[in-house]
């Protein structure tokens, strides 16, 4: 298993169980009481400023901790954080939106006045989330990308530039075929659930206090069974996105549009005549019984909804949240809209904020139709908490 | 009008193609055809090509491709427009994998793993070696699709030296085409 980074055990803390800096009492919560480690007693206020601060002391680190935490508590959403305890350009943004929003001076810090309002503060509960308690819970977090065949070649381009995306956020390339079974447990993954023929890519970082494996699969046209490496996605996945042509309506397809062999059918093509498909591939595949998010970027995947909303029988909106579009999509914004959605996951945005980017992203100034809808979400648990900080 | 916007109902959009494909393979209507080729509508991207064909755009492309006195943004757009058009000699096109603007041998490199490698399989495997990873990529792609004893040692030889991780990721894809 990956060691918890952050996780109460090894939060830094006074011993009286507050926070160290600023000495500002988090909420109180039900969760486990933190044993307390590291006595930080005595230090004065801490006021950690600015992106990527040198951050000498321990009560700085884990008050920028806790201050993201207590951001996202209060409804702001955050940019992947490959450590919680520092603050990032893109996590000072969000905190001086916090500030302007609660008329505080725009700081940049956590500094007290800051910390107090964000421990009153709350989102309202309006705002919702996928189920990342679900997503996270066995330290990985596992997603595909499925990118869909184009007879002109655009998945090609399409591919490259996931993987440079990849690489540009800190993910590496796994092996899979040459890794043993001990070595992959090593990583964190479960051996039963990697596919030693498809190609990986992985990255750790840091969600409710816990380390988590963020393992990428990667599926196109070059994959050696396209459509079965999507059927165990479909099959088992916490995040499975795909990014192509919608095919009609018909599903995603990873060769020729006059070829049924790649299609992963999920519904009839809405209008005869243009798509070649077999069965419909929701029958046959058994899809987690655990809860799973889905990503269609392609043209009108909303048409997708229709079976995979009523086929398959052990999936409802209970376990299943699908983020599909309404209307056609272009080329160039599609690897945007990938990242959107990854990034977005990784760092526990609520579904309003990752929807709204997508949309902003896909908007046409000559129509206020949205891109994308987002079905699911309403009845779910989740909701950042600051259980795993320190407590009073 | 723009085939892009989305705020236009398909059917008028397909209509207009439609029309553009009635007249001749002036630029502006090859330019408006290149443009609609960004959306992902199967619907539109085949009325597109079928219009382009029509019009017999295709030596227009290979011409604004290979000229290095058009602007490098319209010759990249022709080479999009020869992907999707699919030609079935791209030979005209090796001298590009030579020129020196990066941006054109990538594009050019990009090509051929959709159609015609066969046809400058030896300009290809020199591309493999290019200082340029983004040529590299494409050209280790397009290799993998030939299944020549050269095409072969190509690949397994730039296993051994390549060290950017985005063209490891091209070789893992050309392996498996390879061995396909």
């Amino acid at each position: 298993m990956p060691s918890k980074v952050g996780s109460p055990k090894t939060q830094p803390t006074t011993t009286t169980g507050k926070i160290a800096a600023g000495g500002i009492p988090l909420p109180r919560k039900s969760g486990p009481t933190p044993s307390p480690t590291t006595s930080t007693a005595g230090k004065k206020d801490v006021f950690v400023s600015g992106p990527g601060s040198v951050l000498a002391s321990v009560g700085g680190e884990a008050m920028v901790r806790s201050g993201h935490q207590l951001l996202r508590y209060a409804g702001y959403d955050l940019p992947v954080l490959s450590n919680e305890g520092k603050l990032t350009a893109e996590s000072t943004l969000v905190l001086k939106k916090f500030q302007a929003d609660h008329k505080l001076p725009e700081t940049g810090s956590f500094d007290t006045a800051t910390m107090v309002a964000l421990k009153a503060a709350k989102s309202p509960t309006t705002v919702q989330y996928p189920e990342y308690g679900k997503m996270f819970k066995d330290g990985v977090l596992s997603t595909t990308i499925a990118i869909g065949f184009d007879e002109g070649g655009a998945d090609v381009r399409q591919r490259k530039a996931v993987v440079e995306s990849l690489l540009s956020r800190g993910f590496k390339a796994l092996d899979v075929a040459k890794l043993t079974d001990a070595e992959l447990k090593s990583h964190g993954l479960d051996p039963k659930k990697v596919d030693k023929s498809a190609t990986y890519y992985l990255k750790s970082f840091e969600s409710d206090g816990k380390a988590v494996q963020s393992l990428v699969k990667l599926v196109d046209r070059s994959a050696a069974a396209p459509k079965a490496q999507f059927a165990n996605a479909m099959a088992g996945d916490d995040l499975v996105i795909y990014s192509g042509h919608a095919r009609y309506g018909s599903g995603p397809d990873f060769d020729d549009i006059k070829s049924p062999a790649q299609n992963f059918v999920i519904g009839a093509p809405y209008e005869k005549g243009h798509v070649a498909i077999g069965k419909n591939d929701l029958k046959t595949t058994k899809l987690s019984d655990g809860y799973q998010m889905m990503f269609f970027d392609g043209c009108t995947t909303r048409h997708y909804l229709n079976d995979l909303r009523s086929i398959p029988a052990n999936k409802s909106a209970a376990n299943l949240d699908v983020v599909a579009s309404s209307r056609e999509l272009s080329w160039s914004t599609g690897i945007t809209d990938v990242f959107t959605m990854l990034d977005g996951v990784m760092a526990r945005n609520s579904i309003q904020g990752i929807k709204s980017k997508l949309d902003t992203g896909n908007a046409n100034p000559k129509t206020p139709d949205a891109a994308f809808l987002a079905d699911g979400f309403k009845g779910n648990q989740y909701h950042p908490t600051t259980d795993w900080l320190t407590g009073d | 009008m723009d085939l892009t916007d989305t705020s236009v109902p398909l059917e008028e959009r397909i209509a207009a193609v439609r029309q553009l494909a009635e007249g001749s393979a002036t630029d502006a209507v090859i330019d408006t055809l290149l443009k609609g080729l960004d959306l992902r509508s199967e619907f539109l991207r085949d009325e597109i090509v079928a219009a382009l064909r029509k019009i017999q755009a295709e030596p227009v492309l290979f011409a604004r491709a290979t000229d290095r006195e058009v602007p490098l943004e319209q010759r990249l757009e022709a080479l999009v427009g020869l992907r999707n058009l699919r030609p079935t000699d791209g030979r005209a096109l090796a001298p590009l994998l030579k020129e020196s603007d990066p941006k054109v041998r990538e594009a050019a490199a990009e090509v051929f793993v959709v159609f015609g490698a066969e046809s400058v399989e030896a300009q290809l495997i020199d591309a493999v070696k290019d200082p340029v990873p983004d040529v590299r990529y494409y050209a280790v792609l397009a290799v993998g699709q030939l299944k020549s004893p050269q095409a072969k040692t190509a690949i397994s030889r730039a296993f051994v030296v390549e060290k950017n991780a985005l063209v490891q990721d091209a070789l893992g894809q050309a392996a498996r085409q390879q061995k396909s």
